[in-house]
């Protein structure tokens, strides 16, 4: 790991004039759903907007703009590059859950005289798990591909995964000719869903140990495989 | 100048811990099995903890009234929970509270179980239920018609 990699990239993310309004206004909205008792999930859709937003900026656009083939050009480790770009991105990421999360805390204690359950403070903390393999997932993508092809690859798996689940269900239930094939199998959609899963965690509402450790793995050998893929990488000048 | 070798490797510990966790990973996939707890898709909240849950998200409460030996529930775990979909909008909307009839297993419920049924008044399985944190009723469906009709129940019910 690099400090100053990660340093910069926290640096650059927190000092960024879009990124503070951000905050502010995910703790207006975080304080307001708290205030009148609302629904967490409220604000947390924008903290995974957000963090899209951040972790697309990876690496992906530096190989794009020439900045790699500068970093490049010096004795950094290309893993520890990668990985410590990842953690600025993850820092910041997480900042921008746990600071609305205290308002929308503080909201509902002041606002709602509301006493404290362990799913206030487990749904936004799960989201920031999710996002860890979110990061970890435009991380590997942004390994292999230029500019913001990253975040493109990631909605494509997604939409793909899901309409593949969606179309084998639906296969199933009609009387298609693959249809008894597929009932005869259902380890196929079964597949089809643990890959879902498995890239597009949904955490649960309270905490569970076993949920995080299964996503932890998974972030850890997403970011195994982008520092394989990297390291082969070729870099040339003027890439673009 | 570091030799450009060392610009590619790999640190040590980055392998070692994916095989770390991916040992822990397989562990926390056994252990499950032996205490019985599934792998659903639905997050399901325990009966005990559905009201306090409900509160912190102010969303309502789904309960699922259902029995092992029940059929429909059975074609209903298989085209409702267990599509990602479906478990991924239920998730977002609801508390999920799974209620599982043990009359004909074990001769009574348990008093948690039995209360809920008779407060429901549940008489036919699969039956779903929809309340707020304060176990007010506001929605239900006996019996299960289909994938599409459960979809339009859940969504006009979504807060």
């Amino acid at each position: 790991m690099s400090g100053v990699v990660f340093a910069e990239t926290l640096r650059r993310h927190v000092r960024h004039g879009a990124y503070l309004t951000a905050i502010a206004v995910l703790a207006i909205l975080a304080a307001t759903a708290g205030s009148v008792g609302g629904n967490p999930s409220l604000w947390l859709t924008f903290v995974t907007l957000g963090t899209i937003i951040i972790g697309c900026q990876l690496i992906g656009p530096e190989f794009s703009s020439g900045t790699l083939q500068l970093v490049l050009a010096k004795p950094v480790n290309r893993s520890a590059y990668l990985l410590s770009r990842f953690a600025g991105v993850v820092v910041a990421a997480w900042i921008l859950v746990t600071l609305p999360m205290l308002f929308d805390v503080l909201a509902r204690i002041f606002f709602q005289h509301q006493e404290l359950h362990s799913a206030d403070f487990a749904v936004p903390v799960n989201t920031g798990i999710e996002n860890l393999m979110l990061c970890a997932l435009l991380a590997l993508f942004g390994a292999m591909t230029r500019s913001y092809l990253n975040v493109a690859l990631y909605f494509l798996g997604e939409i793909t995964l899901y309409a593949l689940d969606s179309g084998l269900r639906s296969i199933a239930r009609h009387d298609y000719a693959p249809s008894s094939f597929l009932r005869d199998h259902p380890g196929i959609e079964k597949g089809v869903v643990a890959i879902i899963r498995t890239l597009y965690p949904e955490g649960p509402p309270t905490f569970d140990w076993r949920w995080t450790v299964t996503v932890v793995s998974n972030v850890v050998v997403a970011l195994l495989l982008a520092c394989l893929i990297f390291r082969r990488r070729e870099v040339p000048y003027g890439a673009d | 100048m570091a030799p450009i070798e060392s610009q590619r490797g790999i640190p040590r510990w980055l392998p070692a811990l994916a095989l770390l966790l991916i040992a822990v990973r397989v562990g926390v996939a056994l252990w499950p099995e032996k205490k019985g707890a599934s792998h659903a898709l639905v997050h399901w909240v325990s009966i005990a903890d559905a009201k306090g849950v409900a509160a912190s998200t102010r969303k309502p409460i789904l309960y699922e009234f259902s029995a092992e030996w029940c059929g429909p529930c059975k074609l209903m775990e298989r085209d409702v929970f267990n599509d990602a979909k479906m478990a991924a909008r239920i998730n977002e909307h609801y508390v999920p509270v799974r209620v599982v009839d043990r009359q004909q297993e074990e001769g009574a419920n348990p008093p948690e179980i039995d209360q809920l049924q008779r407060r429901y008044r549940v008489q036919a399985f699969p039956t779903v239920v929809v309340a707020d944190a304060g176990g007010e009723e506001r929605g239900r469906v006996q019996g299960y018609g289909g994938p599409d009709a459960f979809t339009k129940f859940i969504h006009d019910h979504a807060p």
